[in-house]
């Protein structure tokens, strides 16, 4: 329903490309630069974040569009701020793994053109597009902005990865190409598995929903600044073994391949 | 090991990440030892184990050679893991 506010309209189901200037305008009228941030006490900046959670009440803006769209219109140090009050108002904490995989397991179950008897027919560039979609909805699941994923040659062996700094997702175009089984299988473990690295990552850098802390610690200390100082493949520089045991690691590949369990995409 | 870790840092290694590498170093199994004394001293010997080598996997996986010195470690210690692992390649 649109609602006339002071003849600003609701943002209800627009997409950011579909945000007018008033709209935007309305919710930057509160923006305010990193350094004046910084100057505001703690009660001027929950003032201020609790009046741009109003705004957003009076444009209707759902509740999981809320983080993104302040990203957009706000200050850097500031959408780190409205990120953190919006998950201690609302109360955001990610369903448990076994609800999480649980759930993507059927979410992948529903999707026709993941089924390797249809997945094989698709040309790479609908790949992706199922890829992307699949990842829209797991990231709704575990409460994190979806990632973009791209199908990219990589080397050999390298199947994908998480990239912390930009945010997307790559997956092995040569992999993705090919129509064996086992390398279907494969590929859909590393959608899931990278999404989990972009899951560990919101936790640790961005806000922690993760309904256990202990994990998020270990996940911390073998990320960029943690206390090993290296994430990604560090194989080139620590050895395999290092690199494959790395708590990040394990978590991932133990929990995308308890999704694929319980999927059971045996041929 | 402090000698290992200077080493390593010299090699471009980080000050947090050099330790550590060290520390597996000091560690590796006795057949690799002699390796160790002569990468000390600039020298970089080759050594196969379960179908793998140290010059190989610097050469396909671009790893370096205290890394794939490690790695080999792994393949004495625990054959089964690590080519299972080596086997499944990175995500």
């Amino acid at each position: 329903m649109v609602e006339d506010i002071e003849g600003v309209e609701s943002l209800s189901g627009t997409t950011q490309e579909g945000f007018c200037s008033s709209q935007l305008d309305y919710l930057s009228e509160l923006n305010v630069s990193d350094m004046d941030w910084g100057e505001l006490s703690e009660t001027q900046q929950t003032f201020t974040l609790s009046a741009i959670d109003g705004r957003m009440d009076e444009l209707d803006i759902p509740l999981k569009n809320r983080s993104e769209i302040a990203r957009e219109v706000l200050s850097d140090d500031m959408a780190d701020a409205f990120d953190s009050y919006f998950l201690e108002t609302y109360n955001i904490e990610a369903p448990q793994d076994h609800i999480q995989i649980e759930q993507i397991s059927e979410i992948l179950s529903d999707c026709e053109e993941i089924k390797y008897e249809n997945w094989v027919t698709l040309e790479l560039s609908e790949k992706e597009s199922v890829l992307n979609s699949l990842e829209e909805r797991i990231a709704e699941i575990e409460c994190r902005p979806a990632c973009p994923i791209r199908l990219l040659p990589l080397e050999e062996r390298q199947w994908g990865g998480y990239n912390p700094v930009t945010k997307d997702i790559t997956i092995n175009s040569d992999y993705a190409e090919l129509s064996d089984h086992h390398t279907y299988k494969e590929v859909v473990d590393t959608l899931i598995h990278e999404g989990r690295h972009a899951y560990q990552d919101y936790n640790v850098n961005v806000a922690e929903i993760h309904p256990r802390h202990s994990e998020v610690v270990s996940w911390a200390e073998t990320m960029e600044g943690g206390k090993w100082g290296y994430w990604g493949d560090c194989s080139t520089l620590l050895g395999q073994r290092l690199y494959d045991q790395q708590s990040i690691e394990i978590d991932a590949r133990n929990f995308a391949r308890d999704v694929l369990d319980k999927l059971n995409l045996n041929a | 090991m402090d000698f290992i870790a200077k080493k390593l840092i010299s090699q471009d290694y980080n000050s947090k990440i050099a330790p550590m590498v060290a520390a597996e170093i000091v560690n590796v199994d006795n057949q690799l030892n002699p390796l160790v004394e002569k990468w000390l001293n600039g020298e970089s010997e080759d050594y196969v184990s379960q179908g793998y080598s140290i010059l190989g996997l610097m050469k396909s996986r671009g790893m370096t050679y205290p890394a794939a010195l490690l790695t080999i470690d792994w393949l004495i210690k625990e054959p089964e893991k690590a080519k299972q692992s080596l086997e499944k390649g990175i995500k």
